[in-house]
Order: structure tokens, then sequence, then C-alpha cells
């Protein structure tokens, strides 16, 4: 009977294990998802781009242009950054890490559309994505982090590309 | 598809701006290469498997960002630009972005008008 009953009390624990690593193991991936599924909505009547204008881009907008900006920083749960390091050994790809900085990357993207939103525009042209790695100077040695820096200019223009 | 790190493609005209499309990859060389870097520094010079890291990963970056550029339906990217990182010690991280656009041959349709917004 107790031998039973700790080898059901093993089990759960080692059930839970799983589960918990799966759902570490996920989180930077699933974020990015996330991320980019409400980015997708809040993008839909907006225009992105990195260059300085665009088609159908009026001369005179009514709200003068300002500069949106919008910043993430993002940090490796326990899992991720132990499993980084086994990885770094052989080399290669870290995946990982690469769904990390692209979450930060939508992240940052989206508070910088929310806010140009919220301030009445609908394009932001010249965009400029800057990275650092704030986890060297700020976390403890071995810390992973990435943060993502994303500016640009805010515009108001006419309906998106002139219709066509 | 066309990629070039200028705001327009001479001979071409840009029709739609789909919108901003971006590639990154995070690349580690492994523990034998990286010993081997850290020896190369008593002398210095080119650290030969960092330069291919570096290759290997703008390469990657590049096409990531072409794959969704493909998936907006653009056929070329204008203004591309990349920015580096280092997320982890020991690894590379590569960012490349541009904007995704549908260009088509100077004098093949009628004129849209183009304009830079300006304050």
């Amino acid at each position: 009977m107790g031998v039973s009953i700790v080898l059901l009390v093993l089990g759960l624990l080692a059930f839970a294990g799983i589960v918990l690593t799966i759902v570490y193991l996920t989180q930077p991936r699933r974020g990015v998802r996330r991320t980019v599924e409400r980015l997708a909505t809040l993008t839909q009547d907006m225009v992105l781009t990195n260059s300085k204008g665009f088609p159908g881009a009026v001369d005179r907008p009514s709200l003068p242009p300002a500069l949106v900006i919008g910043q993430a920083v993002v940090t490796a749960n326990p899992v991720v950054r132990r499993l980084t390091y086994l990885r770094r050994l052989f080399g290669g790809e870290l995946g990982f890490l690469r769904h990390l900085s692209q979450w930060a990357y939508y992240l940052a993207l989206e508070r910088m559309v929310e806010e140009a939103r919220r301030r009445g525009y609908n394009a932001i042209t010249n965009i400029r994505i800057e990275m650092s790695d704030l986890g060297q100077a700020f976390g403890r040695p071995g810390t992973i982090m990435s943060e993502v820096y994303v500016y640009g200019t805010a515009y108001q223009v006419v309906p998106q590309q002139g219709g066509n | 598809m066309l990629v070039v790190n200028t705001e327009t493609v001479p001979g071409y005209r840009i029709s739609r701006v789909l919108g901003l499309v971006q590639g990154n990859t995070v690349r580690a060389k492994h523990l034998g290469k990286d010993i081997l870097a850290g020896l190369k520094n008593v002398v210095g010079g080119e650290i030969k498997s960092y330069t291919e890291l570096l290759t290997e990963a703008r390469r990657q970056a590049v096409e990531r960002m072409m794959a969704q550029a493909e998936q907006l339906g653009a056929n070329a990217i204008v203004n591309v630009r990349f920015s580096t990182s280092s997320v982890a010690a020991g690894a590379a991280e590569l960012y490349a972005y541009g904007t995704a656009v549908l260009v088509e041959p100077e004098g093949a349709a009628e004129e849209t008008g183009e304009a830079e917004p300006t304050a």
C-alpha cells in the first residue's frame, strides 16, 4: 500500500515535470505566435515600411509626422537557457534564442504600432530596428536576454496606396 | 526576387507597399572552433570560423526575410538593413529587415503618382 502511494506520487511528479518542461520549451514560440496574431489585426489597415516614403502617401497630412518608439526586453527561462548552453557546444542554429529575439521584436513592433494608432496615425515610415545585449550588463553571469528597440516616423495618410 | 538596400529599384516602379519583412538567426560554432578562436587571439588576424559563421547567418536571415516577403506576395524587397547583436556569449545574432513591395518595370502601367510624405 505504502509503496503504491510513493509510486503514484513519483509518477505525478514526473508527469508534472514533463508538462512543465514542454511549457517552458515552447514559451518563446508561443510568445511569437500570440504577438504575431495580435499584430496582424493591428496592422490590417496600416502601412509599415522602412523606406522614407511610399506611393499614395499624401504631402499635407492633417497630423504632423511624429516619432514613435517601441521596445521590449525578453529573457530566456531556465530550461531554454540550459538547453542553449548544451546546444552551443555542438554549434549550429540556436532556435530557442531565435524565437526569443523574434518575440522581443514583435512585442516592440506592436508597442510602436499601438502608440501610432492611439495618436491617430495610420502609416509608419523609415522604421529602424536596434538590438542590444542587456543580459551581459544587468543580468547575472550567463543570463540570456534579448532587447529590441524599434522606431519610426508615423504619418497620417489617405486610404492605402490610392486604392487599386 | 529583387533584394536591394536602396529605397527604389532603378528601372522599376513600386506599385504597392506590402509591409515590413524581417528574418533573423542565432548561430554558434561548436566548442572546438571556439577554443581554436581563443587561441587565435594570441596571434591576432582573421578568425576564419567566425567569418564563416557570420556568412552563414547572413544567408539564412536573408532567406527567411525573402520567404516572408513571398508569403505576402511581393516580388522585391527594398531598403534592406542588417543588424547584429549577441543574445548569449559565443552566439551571433543577425537580423535582416526590409520593405516588401510589388514592383513593375518602368512604363508598364499607368501612373499612380509617387510622393514622399513630407512635413
